[in-house]
């Protein structure tokens, strides 16, 4: 298959120079930024739409799960609608009959199911409708992000069912930006950007390629975003920082991304007119505003040639859930602040646990550096 | 056959269901409207032309003759508007799931002509009554109705389907398209017969498709003939060739509808 499909609106190629063979077995993911053209590929798999130029060979019967919810009759009852969308898989009543309760105590929306959908919360209409996959019988089957509905315990029976669905299909086809229900589900994984192919191979592999990408990306776009963000205000001269960082243990670089659980430590610099009833502050807050460590110290002990100073937070390990922190540091002089930087840094956990927002700090070291 | 099978026929079938369906959800009488509105357009052509105009056929002495005339060739016109304008609507109107659901879009236009099937049925028994009354009942010549019936859809689906795809690319069709065919009901000798037309125009009136059709209920319904063999012949070889490119052209363009719905 290869082939590339231009939109009229902007003559911008979707997908290009694209080819590629599945094979009966494969269950092909694939993941990609927003615009990437992986919903445009799988719409042309599908034949909802035809390529540009390039050619595209479908053994099979495909069948596609785009959206859901298309079919929903506001107007009639969760039931009739059951019926309606066996219906436009091209099934008749004797089909539908032996399947519908099963469908039914899927969907679990109890008496709600004899009610009108327009009565139905915006959840209660996602359940029906996934509920309404039952009836696919799939040679080929495509489908684009529908996988992630209703609460977490239907998510759950969600995710269970698509795979029961996909073990069913000679080929599966998925779009989707859940790295863990491709690595579930899928043999084989695709990662696209900007209409080509970056990478195919193993779901492991790729999806921890393009996680990487991503994470990389975000990170020059932090730094874009830190440059203005990042504020240094000198109230009194003579007072001033000249380098506020995390230096990563390991590595000795300084980063603004940081991985929660590894060894870092902040590096604060700066001059100092006078030592006498000065201290430096140090404040982690995270982005809602909660203080999540604070620390005085007096400046006396960490001054060298009378102005320059020099000190090392260790943090070993750092151990803050994922999210975006603010560094306030200050220098103050008789309770009056002189000198202050604020920056901005991020924090992201490897394996994130399920449930809350963890809020362990550790104790940290405090050495003097003279360098 | 033409690259459908059994399954496809079962989905048009039930892409017909939804259709009715759908166009009278949420109206209290629901499904009676279907009925209540081609009986409305058929009794008001009665009163007008039965007691309001009295119109009488050359030759006849009654106006009921006229209205029986009247109405063999006007009912099936309006299977024919209803089914044209919801074929050409059928693409458009279903977008959703055009643009989701990998299916033959070319049975939406196909299965929703067959709507005009309810209006004939109405002016059917509508008519039937009127000839009663009339004291001029069908004959055995209705076994040639199946026959006028299959010609006339056959005819009509070869149009929805160009008409359906080009509505999706321009979408001023959906305006013109009743002002279209009210042109096309005047310039066809339905209200009035052939006899009253210009000889000029009476000649070229022969190759008029939708003559030919009024023509055959005519012959079939109220007139007790065998219809015109070379004007079925006539319609039939014509609405295959229409359909064929039709459906050639629908499948080579459904591929855009995608990005133009």
């Amino acid at each position: 298959m290869g082939g590339s499909y231009v939109q009229k609106e902007s003559d911008k190629v979707a997908v290009k120079d694209v080819n590629l063979t599945i094979k009966e077995g494969d269950r092909l993911g694939i993941v990609g930024r927003n615009g990437a053209g992986k919903s445009t590929l799988l719409h042309m798999i599908a034949g909802l739409s035809s390529p540009t130029s390039g050619e595209i060979v479908v053994e099979g019967k495909v069948t596609s799960i785009m959206t859901l919810g298309l079919g929903l009759r506001d107007d009639l009852s969760g039931r009739e609608n059951i019926y309606i969308d066996g219906e436009m898989q091209g099934k008749n009543r004797d089909h539908i009959d032996p399947m519908i309760e099963e469908v039914i105590s899927f969907a679990d929306l109890g008496e709600f199911i004899d009610y009108p959908v327009r009565t139905y919360s915006t959840g209660m209409k996602a359940r029906l409708a996934f509920a309404m996959i039952a009836f696919i019988e799939p040679e080929i089957l495509i489908i684009d992000e529908a996988l992630a509905v209703g609460d977490a315990s239907f998510a759950t029976k969600a995710t269970t069912r698509i795979k029961e669905i996909c073990a069913k299909g000679k080929i599966v086809i998925i779009v989707s930006h859940g790295m863990e229900s491709i690595k579930a589900i899928c043999n084989r994984c695709l990662w696209m950007d900007s209409g080509s192919v970056v990478m195919d191979g193993s779901p492991d592999e790729v999806t921890k390629a393009y996680i990487e990408a991503v994470r990389s990306e975000d990170e020059i776009a932090l730094l874009d975003k830190f440059r203005r963000y990042v504020g240094k205000h000198i109230y009194v001269h003579g007072f001033d920082f000249t380098d506020v960082s995390f230096i990563d243990s390991v590595s000795g670089q300084s980063k603004l991304l940081l991985e929660s659980g590894e060894n870092y430590f902040l590096r604060l610099k700066g001059n100092v007119a006078s030592v006498s009833n000065v201290i430096i502050n140090v404040k982690l807050i995270r982005i809602d505003d909660t203080l999540f460590f604070e620390e005085t110290f007096s400046i006396e002990d960490f001054v060298f040639n009378q102005q320059f100073f020099g000190i090392e937070i260790e943090f070993s390990p750092i151990i803050l859930g994922s999210g975006i922190y603010r560094l306030d540091v200050s220098i103050n002089q008789e309770s009056k602040c002189v000198a202050q930087s604020l920056s901005i840094f991020e924090v992201y956990v490897l394996n994130p646990p399920s449930g809350g927002k963890p809020m362990l700090i550790t104790p940290v070291m405090i050495s003097l550096t003279t360098n | 056959m033409m690259g459908f099978n059994k399954q496809d026929a079962i989905l048009a079938f039930n892409l017909l269901k939804m259709n009715v369906r759908d166009r009278y959800l949420g109206s209290a009488l629901g499904g009676l409207w279907a009925i209540a509105n081609p009986l409305f357009m058929l009794s008001l052509y009665t009163f007008v032309f039965g007691f309001v105009f009295k119109v009488r056929l050359p030759g006849a002495d009654t106006t009921l003759a006229y209205v029986v005339w009247l109405i063999s060739g006007y009912g099936p016109w309006i299977a024919t508007t209803e089914a044209i304008v919801a074929s050409a609507n059928s693409v458009v109107g279903s977008s959703g799931i055009v643009k989701n659901m990998a299916f033959k879009v070319e049975l939406l236009p196909i299965s929703a002509a067959f709507i005009g099937l309810i209006s004939l049925s109405v002016s059917f028994v509508f008519l039937l009554i009127l000839m009663i009354c009339a004291d001029n009942l069908p004959t055995w010549h209705l076994i040639w109705l199946p026959l006028v019936i299959g010609i006339h859809f056959l005819f009509v689906i070869s149009i929805g389907i160009w008409l359906s795809a080009v509505m999706v690319f321009i979408r001023d069709l959906a305006q013109a398209l009743p002002n279209l065919l009210t042109i096309i009901l005047f310039l066809t000798p339905i209200f009035y017969s052939m006899d009253s037309m210009p000889a000029v125009i009476r000649n070229i009136t022969f190759i008029n498709p939708f003559y030919q059709i009024s023509d055959a209920y005519r012959n079939v319904l109220i007139l007790h003939i065998q219809p015109s063999f070379n004007g079925l012949v006539y319609v039939f070889l014509l609405s295959s060739v229409v359909f064929y490119f039709g459906l050639r052209v629908f499948r080579k363009v459904k591929g855009f509808f995608d990005s133009a719905l």
